[in-house]
């Protein structure tokens, strides 16, 4: 299936995310966490979350773009 | 008044503070109107969408154990 496939290519990239954006993109995206909870626990900005954030989701969509791009 | 739309350098800058629902009203009304001329972004945003409820199917055995642990540790730092 489509979305199964889609889970092991997002997971294969969370796993090669530098270790901060990996946990911000784990926590905020996969477990729920919001940014005021994340920022608390990591001990970081709300404008560095916010840029982890962006980064490591902007690399997981790439891969799952490219995925896409050669499944059409 | 009409409203300046962002451009798409731009709206890639600020589209997680928009998914967050955390920019001001005049950026995000810029944000809005941009999206409606242009389907590129309109994509881009939906790819993120579709990105962020990826991530959310997953399940946390499907994690790498000691990243797991770290994410414990986070977590209970923070309790």
């Amino acid at each position: 299936m489509l979305g199964d496939e889609l889970i092991v290519i997002a997971r294969r990239e969370l796993d090669n995310l530098p270790e901060r954006q990996r946990l911000v993109v784990a926590l905020r995206d996969m477990l729920g966490f919001d940014s005021t909870e994340v920022c608390e626990m990591l001990d970081i900005s709300v404008a560095n979350q916010r840029v982890l954030l962006h980064r490591g989701r902007a690399a997981v969509r790439r891969v799952l773009e490219d995925y896409l791009g050669e499944a059409s | 008044m009409s409203i300046r739309p962002l451009d798409c350098n731009e709206l890639v800058e600020v589209v997680t503070a928009y998914l967050d629902g955390s920019l001001d009203l005049e950026t995000r009304a810029r944000f809005d109107v941009h999206l409606l001329e242009c389907d590129g972004c309109e994509n881009y945003l939906q790819q993120f969408r579709v990105t962020i409820k990826t991530l959310g199917k997953m399940r946390d055995d499907q994690l790498d154990p000691t990243f797991r642990d770290r994410l414990l540790a986070a977590f209970h730092n923070w309790r």
